[in-house]
Formats: structure tokens, sequence, C-alpha cells
């Protein structure tokens, strides 16, 4: 049985622990720790997982985007849209909200 | 005794049941922040109520927060009442949890437990005061109840006479060293009313005001120190948000019942299925046929009648109308003006029916369940890279999904994305598939539309595969999706949505569509009135080699470019140059005029053709300049040539004539 324990954002150490359980720690930063993992999840997902509500997790990635974690995708037609004569339907590749890492961290950038 | 609370949570309600017509209102000192402030008595002591302005949290980032922190730091009321939104405690406690790190004592006033209520929402007042150390009145103000309780819990508290022990929420512990490390750094400097603790807190936090204050109270070198520290920890946001967020979380844990059942029990149920990776795949290539089905079997119908009754008649009339007219004019209106026109007419049917399967789709909240299980299907086939979500919102418009690729770091790997986004078929080239299809292939309609967006998700996938391989090395990249409650559709919204979009593209599509039309018609008869000698033949003729390889005559071809204003034109363009003969249909005339390979040749090519002039206006744009713009669209020519040659022999091939 390993602990994990996140020291920074980019960094992990496992050592070895006995039998303490696995997800022990703060909700905010296992939130960040699950994103990292990579993947698509779900908001109802990351709750479960998290053992929290949706809303509290709708809450907190708000929070990350405004700390700069975070970036929303999609939703941006802008200016274009107003010489587009199917603007009703562009809507239709995108519903709800989509966040994904923004990467801050220099050790996460990619070349 | 100050009000603090989130905007909207009731606290003008409170301040105007106590204070009544007592009351002054103002401005905060050098901000435009408005002030209210009162008095009101209560068991033989004469308080002054101050509302704070509605605030979530108390950091700097608005003149609103920083008023309200200052407010009880400096002036030090006795009690601060905090009130939050019992329907919402998520959101509401993160103020409370930053009140207990300040020094002023706290009640709780539980506000609007009749909307939680009604949302199945339970919370005990008794257990949330035990979780929070405060006291916690339960209130709806808007019925004036629970307000003399909450007047007298500050009472008692003021007096001394209430126990008081908060719990206010701690840094995580890891930062928990750090924490000490500023206070002691910046001893002596934190502003005077200010208690230490919090000024490090803030300081961790980033916080602007804060960190100007202590820097300007102390030496440069000493700055440097508490800088370096900051710095060697600019996560400890995270650290210090988390803490108040895992307090939130326990709390709301102890307090709140929230049952299951309902709206959240049905999703729930539902997305087992419909957000499933292999049933959910399944359900969404359904929900495409079914589209394609219902236009056909509703909007084919509706658009030959369209053609015949409408569009026909009036061509008959105007010809009628205007036979003692010169021949260019009436060539002008009826061929030009009506062909054009009336063939984009005959759109509609296809075109509202789209509009109204796509907002049901969206306001039931299928639409979010489509996207997660595509892009499910794509971690399966090992695709993990962050093109895939904007190559998706290419399938409803290309334009957001050039504007899209902007969540891709990589340059390398933005403009690759960029260059295949144009052959994610969009909604306009889906609506002139949907338009043609049926000429050529009859009842077999549904199954080659079907079959041939099924054909472009799949080359769409192939070439996100392609891309993740070669340029994200196979890196998961992270994507977190909302996906709203599902809940009937609401028939008026639909209503009313499509009628709009409709219009919208009535009156756009109609000006636009109408000019060009009687551009074409010009350029169609101009200089000698023979269609056959017309500057458009010659340009047609001009490019029709190219063509010929799929049995495309300059026709085709004519309407193909004209595409390029936005794909319904074509549709426009093949109405004027096949004129709306007597009685025939222009479906009927291009059936017969063309074999069905051709047919099929020219739909994959309308499919994986230069885009409309708005997408590659953004390409353009995000690229920053024409250099890859350019290589686009002679990449997405030779593409679409190459796939329109392929689908004619191989249908010639297999005897599809």
């Amino acid at each position: 049985m390993f602990v994990c324990v996140c020291l920074r954002l980019s960094a992990f150490i496992c050592v070895p622990g006995l039998g303490v359980k696995v997800g022990v720690g703060f909700m905010l930063s296992r939130l960040l720790e699950l994103l990292q993992e990579g993947g698509t999840r779900r908001v109802a997902d990351l709750a479960r997982a998290l053992d929290t509500t949706p809303e509290l997790v709708e809450v907190m990635l708000e929070d990350l985007a405004r700390m700069g974690y975070l970036r929303r995708v999609g939703g941006a037609c802008g200016s274009h849209c107003g010489a587009c004569s199917l603007a009703g339907l562009c809507a239709a590749g995108e519903s709800g909200q989509v966040w994904t890492l923004a990467e801050r961290d220099s050790s996460l950038r990619s070349e | 005794m100050a009000l603090a609370g989130q905007p909207n949570v009731g606290k003008s309600t409170v301040f105007n049941l106590l204070t009544g017509l007592d009351q002054h209102v103002g401005n905060w000192p050098g901000k435009t922040v408005e002030r209210k402030e009162g008095t009101f008595t209560f068991n033989g002591t004469t308080y002054r109520l101050v509302d704070l302005p509605g605030t979530y949290s108390l950091t700097a980032n608005s003149a609103e927060e920083v008023v309200a922190r200052e407010f009880i730091v400096r002036e030090r009321p006795d009690v601060v009442v905090a009130l939050v939104d019992a329907a919402i405690l998520e959101r509401s406690l993160y103020l409370v949890a930053e009140l207990l790190s300040l020094p002023a004592p706290v009640v709780v006033g539980l506000n609007m437990i009749d909307v939680a209520e009604q949302e199945g929402v339970r919370i005990a007042p008794e257990v949330l005061q035990a979780a929070l150390g405060v006291p916690v009145v339960a209130m709806v103000a808007a019925r004036n109840v629970g307000v003399r309780e909450l007047v007298e819990a500050v009472d008692g508290l003021a007096r001394g006479e209430v126990p008081y022990a908060p719990h206010p929420p701690q840094i995580r512990a890891d930062h928990q060293r750090v924490l000490e490390e500023i206070a002691g750094l910046i001893a002596g400097c934190a502003p005077a009313p200010y208690p230490l603790e919090w000024v490090a807190l803030k300081l961790l936090e980033g916080d602007g005001e804060i960190t100007r204050m202590v820097q300007e109270c102390m030496p440069g070198e000493r700055w440097e120190r508490v800088h370096e520290v900051l710095r060697a920890h600019d996560d400890a946001l995270v650290a210090v948000a988390g803490g108040r967020y895992e307090y939130i979380g326990r709390t709301i844990r102890a307090a709140v019942a929230r049952p299951r059942a309902g709206q959240i029990g049905l999703t729930e149920r539902l997305d087992r299925w419909a957000a499933h990776p292999v049933w959910g795949l399944l359900l969404l290539a359904g929900v495409l046929g079914l589209i394609f089905w219902l236009t056909y079997t509703v909007g084919t119908p509706l658009q030959g009648l369209l053609d015949t009754y409408v569009v026909g008649t009036v061509a008959g009339l105007a010809r009628a109308a205007l036979s003692g007219a010169p021949p260019w004019l009436a060539g002008l209106v009826v061929d030009g003006a009506i062909g054009g026109v009336g063939a984009v007419l005959t759109f509609m049917p296809i075109l509202v029916i789209f509009f109204a399967v796509m907002a049901v789709l969206e306001d039931a909240g299928y639409m979010a369940r489509a996207a997660y299980v595509m892009d499910g299907f794509m971690h399966l086939m090992g695709l993990h890279g962050k093109s895939f979500l904007p190559l998706f919102l290419g399938l409803g418009c290309n334009v957001p999904a050039v504007l899209g690729t902007r969540v891709i770091e990589s340059r390398r790997a933005r403009l690759l994305t960029i260059l295949l986004a144009p052959l994610v078929p969009c909604t306009a080239r889906m609506a002139v598939i949907a338009f043609l299809a049926p000429a050529f292939f009859g009842s077999a309609a549904t199954l080659v539309s079907w079959g041939l967006l099924l054909l472009a998700l799949a080359v769409l996938a192939l070439s996100g595969v392609l891309i993740n391989k070669t340029l994200f090395r196979g890196r998961r990249a992270a994507f977190i999706m909302e996906l709203p409650l599902y809940h009937l559709p609401n028939w008026h919204t639909i209503g009313l949505l499509v009628w709009q979009r409709s219009l919208a593209f009535v009156k756009k599509a109609g000006t636009l569509i109408l000019a060009v039309s009687v551009v074409v018609w010009a350029l169609s008869v101009l200089p000698g009135g023979k269609v056959e000698t017309s500057f458009l033949a010659r340009l047609g003729r001009w490019l029709e080699p190219a063509g010929r390889w799929m049995g495309f005559d300059w026709r085709l071809v004519v309407a193909l470019l004209t595409g390029f204003i936005a794909k319904e034109n074509s549709i426009a363009t093949l109405g004027v140059l096949f004129g709306t003969g007597a009685g025939a249909g222009l479906a009927a005339t291009l059936a017969a005029t063309y074999p069905a390979a051709t047919g099929l040749a020219f739909l994959v090519v309308q499919m994986l053709f230069v885009p409309c002039v708005a997408t590659v206006a953004v390409i353009r744009q995000e690229t920053g300049g024409w250099r890859w713009t350019l290589f686009s669209l002679g990449f997405l020519l030779v593409v679409s040539w190459a796939a329109g040659v392929g689908v004619f022999w191989a249908a010639t091939l297999l005897g599809l004539s």
C-alpha cells in the first residue's frame, strides 16, 4: 500500500504506508491530481471520487479557472456569428461547460 | 453590527426589516460602492447596522470585497451577520469560511430555507452550528420568519451571554509551516488593525492589496526575503483555497441531506445508457440516423410540394406577367431571382427540421452526452489529445472549431488541427447533402447521408489518432465536462428558437442568396445571352477538366465554387443554372442529368471541400497570415478532389450509374 503525497503540482513522492486509506487529502488538491491523470471526466464522476456534491465540484472548478489552472473550452464564435445565417446550428457541436487544464507549470508545457 | 453575504441572498430584506425608515444611504469613502447604514433598537440597546456590499469572498479582486473586509478589520463591528443561501450552501459558505479568519464574531443567518426545502435540501441548523462553531439561525427573511431569532442571537453574542467557539478553516497541513514562516518575516509590518496571521494568509494567496501594503511598510531587502518565500510557493493559493473547500465539504457532508430522487436520479439512470461507452455510442449513431430519417420522411415531401406549388407557380406567374417585357428582365426575375431564391426556399423544410431536432436534443440535454460519448470513443481508439474537442465543435460549425484550437498550446499541433478542422462536416454542409441526396438516391437517401456522416466521423477519428500519435506522443489531455440534467424539452422555447433561427436564416441568407443568384444568373447569360457562351460557362469550363474525372460538367463545378460564400449558395446556383423548368423540380432535373455515381461524388466533394468564407477568415486570423491559409485551401482542394474521384470510380465499378 502506497501513500502518494503531492508536494507541489508538478511532483509526486510515493512512500510505502501501512493501512492508510488512499484518498486522504484536500479535495482541491485531489481534484487537480485527478485532472492531471488525464482523460475526460464528468462532473458527476469527480463528485463521486471526491465524496462530495456536484455543486461543490462546480464551485471548485470555477475557482480553479479563476486561479488560472483551468480554462474553458468552446463557445467562441464571437463577431463571426453576425454574418452567419445558420447561427443557431453552431451550438449543435457543444453543450454544457467543458474545462481543460491550462498548463501553468513550465514542466508541463509541451515543446 | 455588519450584514454580510453574497448578492441576492436577502440582505436588503433583512436590513429594511430591522431599520425600517431609519436608514441612511451614501458611498464608502473614496469608492463608488454604495453604503447603507441604519439603526434599530432591541432589548434596550441601540444597534448601528451597516449593510456590506454583496460578495462571494473577501479577495482583492473587486472594490466591493475590499470595502467589506476593510470595514470588518478597521471598524471592528461587535457582530457580523453572515447571510447564506440555504439552497446553495456550496457557494455561500465560502464567504463564511473567510469571515471566520477575521477577528469579528459571526452569526450565520441560514436564509431561504423554504426554497431549499422545495428543492428537497434538508439542513439541520444545529448540526451546522456544531460544525461551524458559531450560532446558526434558520430564516425566511422574505416572510419575516427567523429575523427576531437572528437579532436575539446577535444580541446574546454581543453581550457575551452566548458561548462562542468558532472552528475556522485550516490551511493544508504541508503549508502550515510556510504560513508561520511568512508571519514571522512580516512581524511588525502587518498594518495596524490587521491580524498578523490573516495578513500572512493573504500574502500566500497573492492578494494584491495586502501585498502592496506590506511591501510599502518594509525596506527592500526585507521584502525580498518575503518575496522569495512566496515565489517558492506560488501554488500556495491552492493550499489556502483548498483549506476552505475542505471545510465547506466537511460541513455540507455533516449538515445537509439531499435526496437522490427526482431529476437527479432520472438523469443518472438515463446516463447509465446514454453516457455508456458502448451503448451511448450506438445510441448516438441511432440518433444521427433518426435525424436524417426525419428529414427525408417529412422534409423531402414538403420540399417537393413547395417546389411544385409555390416556386413553380410563382415562376409561371412571373413568366406570364413579364411576357411582354424585355427578355433580359424576364430572365433576371424568373431564372435569376426566382430560380436561386426559390431553390433555397425549398431548402427551408429541411433546415427547419434540422433546427427543430437540434433544439430538442439540446434542450433535453442530450447534446452534451453526444460529445462525451464521442470523446470516450476517441479514448478507446487511443486518442487522448486536446485536438478532439475543437474538432468535435466543427460538427456544428467550423468557425468555433478553429477558434477552439486555442486550447492547444503546441503551435505545431494547433496548426495541424486547424488544417483538419474543415474536414469535419458542419451542419450547413450536412443540410446541403440532405437536400441533394434524395434527388439521386430516392428512398436510399437516409442510408447514403447517414453513411456519409459516419464516414466523416471515421475520418475525423482517424486524423485525430494520427495527430495524437505523431504530435502529442500519446499524452493524455484532461477534460472536464459538465453534463446538464435531462429535462423534458420546453416546446414553447423550442418553437420560439426554431422560429427565430428560421427567420434569421431567411433574412440573412435571403438577401445574400438573392444577390448571389442574380450575379450568377448575370454571369451565366452575359455576354451573349446564351448560357453556353457566358462568362460563367467559360470559368466553369476552364475548371471542368478536374471535374470531368467525376463526371462533373461546368455547372456542378460552378455550384461548388459558389458554396465558398456560404454552403447553401450551392443550391441557389443549381437552381439558377438548371432553371425552374415547367413542372420538373430541381431535384428531378438533377437526377435526370447526372448519373448516381456523379451525384455521390458531388456529395463527397461538397462534404470535404474548401470551407465557407467565414471559416477561411478565421483560419487566416488564427494562423496569423496567408501562408498556412492558402496551404489549407490547397490541401482541401486536393483531398476533396481525390475523394470525389475515388468515390466516383468505386461507384461506377459497383455498377451504380
